[in-house]
């Protein structure tokens, strides 16, 4: 069972409360869905600048594995004020914690709701139907 | 049975070439559509976040464009066959993990190979290549264990199809480039002639129509491009080759 300390989107993002910020990384399923799991496949992660502006939906950057470059959307709208710097450089660590470690930005939202996403039981219902 | 459109587009200039599958991407509700297409005049394509330093031979080229899709620099010339698959994420075709779907597209390429002749045409997996060379950029001196290789002229196994995907709000486009005959900007890759008599561009989409109709259990139905696509097809011509897309700054090492 995903962490239910969060929600998604079906596109396989998390969002996670902190304090006032959405925290954003993508699910174990997203990572196995580009690299059927050997992490050398993921190659590239194209995050946004701090500053930026997103709307709920919208595309904020894209990841690269070795066979596919696939869109990381924004679960709520916001300003982009933290992004993860580090994990871009050591890729791997998606793979190993996309929980904890693996975080990709962090969004002073607009509207700090949530009820839109996915819990994590829906979530699971989803990705079991859809494979 | 269900039914694929099936698009031909021969001597596409570089930017009609990538905005057409840029177009067919994002048809929100488009069938299932294989697109065979050539370039011209001949072109490099560059990956998705490729920096343009990093391909020698684009910056001495008078046509070179970058792609949606990632991975390395492609020699688009006479003897290439291109294609593009474009369809709902969702469709049971392309359904499972990224590389559960190379799966059955390259089994369709394989497929078209053989027919053409090409004898032990087969996915790269374990094995060593001749074809993985360094510091060209070249997509196709680069291998992954689902390329598709076979004997090249040096007698070595090389790597002869590169394909790549891009996925996008709920779509996903998967194209590819086929070596027919050699490019001197691409040694050491395989192309057709290497182990079978050279064929056009439109004789191997014959085949790799034929392939796909095969592997996925599809009808393939001519059309052309209506109206819709081939105007947003056009007006994205120019992106491809754009200055700020083109040498666009990126962090990516390969």
């Amino acid at each position: 069972m995903r962490p239910d300390d969060r929600k998604y989107l079906d596109s396989h993002e998390w969002a996670k409360l902190e304090g006032d910020l959405i925290v954003v990384g993508i699910t174990d399923f997203a990572v196995e869905e580009l690299s059927n799991g050997n992490e050398g496949d993921l190659v590239y992660c194209d995050l946004p600048d701090v500053g930026r502006e997103v709307d709920q939906g919208e595309t904020f950057g894209e990841i690269e594995s070795v066979k596919a470059v696939s869109d990381l959307n924004a679960p709520v709208g916001g300003e982009i004020v933290e992004v993860n710097a580090d994990m871009m450089e050591h890729l791997e660590t998606l793979a190993e914690d996309p929980w904890k470690k693996g975080w990709l930005i962090k969004i002073k939202p607009t509207d700090p709701s949530m009820d839109h996403l996915l819990g994590a039981e829906a979530y699971e219902q989803q990705i079991t139907a859809d494979h | 049975m269900a039914v694929w459109n099936l698009i031909e587009t021969w001597d596409a200039s570089p930017g009609f070439a990538m905005g057409l599958d840029e177009a067919l991407l994002r048809s929100v509700g488009r069938p299932p559509t294989l697109r065979l297409y050539s370039w011209a005049p001949d072109a490099l394509s560059l990956g998705y976040f490729q920096r343009f330093g990093d391909v020698p031979a684009a910056a001495a080229h008078p046509h070179v464009v970058r792609r949606l899709t990632g991975g390395g620099a492609i020699h688009h010339h006479p003897r290439e066959l291109t294609f593009s698959v474009t369809l709902d994420a969702d469709d049971p075709a392309y359904r499972g993990s990224v590389p559960d779907s190379y799966e059955r597209a390259h089994e369709a390429v394989i497929r078209a190979l053989s027919a053409l002749g090409v004898s032990e045409v087969r996915m790269r997996r374990a094995e060593a290549v001749g074809s993985d060379l360094g510091g060209t950029g070249m997509c196709f001196h680069e291998s992954t264990p689902q390329d598709i290789c076979w004997g090249g002229a040096a007698g070595q196994l090389a790597k002869g199809v590169g394909t790549a995907q891009r996925r996008t709000a709920g779509r996903i486009l998967h194209h590819g480039s086929i070596k027919l005959g050699p490019s001197p900007l691409e040694p050491e890759v395989a192309t057709v002639a290497d182990r079978a008599a050279e064929v056009t561009p439109v004789e191997a989409g014959r085949a790799l129509r034929d392939g796909f109709a095969r592997e996925f259990g599809v009808d393939l139905e001519p059309c052309e491009p209506d109206a819709e696509l081939r105007e947003a097809a056009e007006a994205m011509a120019g992106r491809y080759s754009a200055p700020e897309f083109l040498h666009r700054e990126t962090r990516r090492r390969r």
